[in-house]
């Protein structure tokens, strides 16, 4: 912040002055003594101004939050030079969420070696939160004149989106490594679901004949089971600005972070090795693996990502398809703002991947914030319709689809679909 | 400090209006009044509003045209300090009140008692050379060009000397150097331009 008040007190004062030697204006010349004495005290104050000496420390509470959580902020403050009759200290928080506790300024004295200790208590939402610097103002004693400094203290925090817990997702990948793990594999072997019957070989288990089908055909059958391994399953994030509606402070983004977050954190824990690609401003690929640190690398690409407009990745259409493991599992995440994105997911199952698109439905954020009037609900209804259409056309061509109205978990939509299936194939 | 400020506004706008009064009742006090209506106003609802200049050099102005009438004098040279003093202290309520919602009493005491002295100090100068009828003669104009161009010069001193604001970098403590180099991975990794890792192809 300048100090505006020196240069407006001179130029007032020069201005009287000229105007009085112009009319040679004796009255006029006493009323610019009042401006030049407090031009001169400004000036004075200025050149007594103390420079602060201080070491300011800021400590989070924690560094890797997740949004919704509370961050408790504690700065120290210790003058290591002359005393400062009156200064002030504020914290320069980055977030635009509302500080929930404490302060994060001080104004006050501060002797020599003594020190001030700021506590508040800040949630931040999904992203990297920098602070750079404080900023500290010094007064003059008789606070006429102040000057303004940054004092460099940095730090950052993460805040990873909140992670819901999913139930079991129906994933059915062609192609399956030769670990255990929880996709069913569609293949005979050790595991828990029936797969089928055929007649005893020697070697075989004991345990595993059907005694039901050698009683009725005298013959020695035994059961199969399916076999559960792990799978490479890559999720995709579309991040392009047209994919997302942000309508009354409310928006399609989070949610779609949130959801890509949790689909991530679901895979992994369950043992699967799970690749994440964030498509739109750039190609941000993480190849699949698993494990926490992993997870950690996943969660901190979606820290970062942010709705981006570029021309290069307008279409869904440039998604690297080679770069994906051949016959895995992609979840692609996207509201497939145009008639062309309808085509990519068939696209990709057409060369072998086994696909599941969440469409991100946002009709119902933006029916409420909205004003309804007849070209409103027309124009819905077309949107409507072509996007069922598209979503019949996909679900011909092999694509599972699972339509999510972002104004509610995914989880609950999971569930929905879950129910809608009856059943029909196992959890994974 | 909110108070003080709303009564130096109503007194300093109430002193330029009675000697718009005194000079043109009508056609120069019913604007004055108007105006200083809208500066108390403005300070009773936004005592720290940066739009406080614009009612002060009004003020200031109405002020220093009536100090060149003989009558309205004493009232336009006590007036005129007031006005500033009223801008001045709606200016460091604004830069106080980022940093505490209530300033402490004995920091406004110390500052009213600051620019009362200077304000006291400048009417008194200003009223005495009234009550001596100074008179602007080549003298006195020389010396006050001689002051002009004095102040001129104190003006591109003060101003190449300040600056609005001043970062401040701490020299490191022995031992820190090791931390910091150790943290670089984690705020790289942390900061937004950071891509994990390039373009390849798993196969």
């Amino acid at each position: 912040m300048t100090d505006p008040r020196y240069p407006i007190a001179v130029c007032i004062s020069v201005g009287i002055m000229i105007a009085a030697l112009v009319t040679r204006s004796a009255g006029l010349f006493m009323a610019a003594i009042p401006a030049l004495a407090y031009a001169a005290a400004l000036l004075i104050a200025r050149l007594q101004l103390p420079r602060p000496e201080l070491d300011i420390t800021r400590t989070p509470s924690s560094r890797r939050v997740s949004s919704g959580d509370d961050v408790r902020y504690a700065v120290t403050v210790k003058n290591c030079g002359e005393p400062l009759p009156l200064v002030g200290v504020l914290d320069v928080l980055t977030t635009d969420e509302p500080v929930q506790e404490g302060e994060p300024s001080f104004l006050g004295p501060i002797g020599r070696d003594e020190d001030v200790r700021l506590s508040y208590t800040v949630r931040p939402s999904r992203g990297i939160h920098f602070q750079d610097h404080v900023t500290v103002v010094s007064w003059t004693r008789c606070t006429l004149a102040f000057q303004e400094h940054e004092v460099v203290c940095s730090t950052y925090v993460s805040a990873i989106p909140e992670i819901e817990k999913l139930p079991p997702l129906v994933l059915a990948p062609r192609r399956t490594h030769a670990f255990a793990g929880p996709i069913m594999a569609r293949a005979a072997g050790p595991g828990v679901d029936f797969f089928g019957c055929r007649a005893y070989a020697p070697g075989d288990d004991v345990r595993r004949i059907n005694w039901r089908a050698l009683a009725r055909t005298d013959r020695l059958i035994v059961n199969e089971y399916e076999q559960e391994r792990m799978a490479d399953v890559t999720v995709i994030l579309d991040v392009r600005a047209q994919a997302h509606v942000e309508a009354g402070g409310r928006d399609t983004f989070e949610p779609a972070c949130r959801a890509a977050a949790s689909l991530a954190d679901h895979l992994i824990r369950q043992g699967n090795r799970v690749g994440f690609l964030l498509y739109g401003q750039s190609i941000d690929w993480i190849q699949p693996a698993g494990g926490r640190f992993h997870l950690e690398r996943i969660l901190g690409s979606i820290v970062r990502a942010k709705p981006v407009r570029s021309f290069a990745f307008e279409d869904l259409a440039g998604i690297p398809a080679s770069i994906f493991p051949s016959g895995s599992q992609l979840i692609l995440l996207s509201s497939l703002p145009r008639d062309e994105d309808y085509e990519v997911p068939i696209q990709l199952a057409a060369r072998g991947y086994s696909v599941l698109a969440v469409y991100m439905n946002s009709e119902r954020l933006q029916a409420s914030v909205e004003q309804a009037d007849d070209a409103l609900v027309l124009a819905l209804r077309i949107r409507s319709l072509r996007r069922d259409t598209a979503i019949r056309q996909m679900r011909r061509a092999g694509v599972y689809v699972l339509s999510w109205d972002t104004e509610e978990p995914l989880s609950v939509a999971l569930h929905r679909a879950r129910l809608d299936r009856g059943g029909k194939r196992r959890r994974s | 400090m909110r108070l003080a400020v709303l009564v130096l506004v109503t007194l300093s706008a109430g002193l330029a209006v009675a000697g718009a009064a005194l000079v043109a009742p009508w056609t120069f006090a019913l604007p004055a009044g108007l105006i200083a209506g809208l500066w108390i106003t403005l300070a009773a609802w936004r005592p720290s509003s940066r739009l406080h200049v614009i009612p002060m050099l009004l003020c200031v102005g109405t002020c220093a045209f009536l100090t060149v009438g003989v009558e309205s004098r004493i009232l336009g040279l006590v007036g005129l300090p007031l006005a500033l003093f009223a801008w001045d202290a709606s200016f460091t309520r604004r830069t106080m009140s980022r940093f505490a919602k209530v300033v402490q009493p004995h920091v406004v005491l110390r500052y009213a008692a600051a620019m009362a002295g200077i304000c006291g100090a400048a009417v008194g100068v200003a009223v005495g050379g009234n009550i001596l009828q100074l008179r602007l003669t080549f003298p006195v104009a020389l010396g006050a060009s001689i002051g002009l161009l004095g102040l001129t010069i104190a003006v591109l001193w003060a101003a190449r000397r300040s600056s609005a604001v001043v970062p401040v970098v701490l020299e490191k403590k022995e031992g820190e150097e090791g931390k910091e180099e150790g943290d670089a991975a984690a705020e790289r990794e942390a900061s937004p331009s950071y891509q994990p890792r390039g373009f390849s192809n798993p196969h």
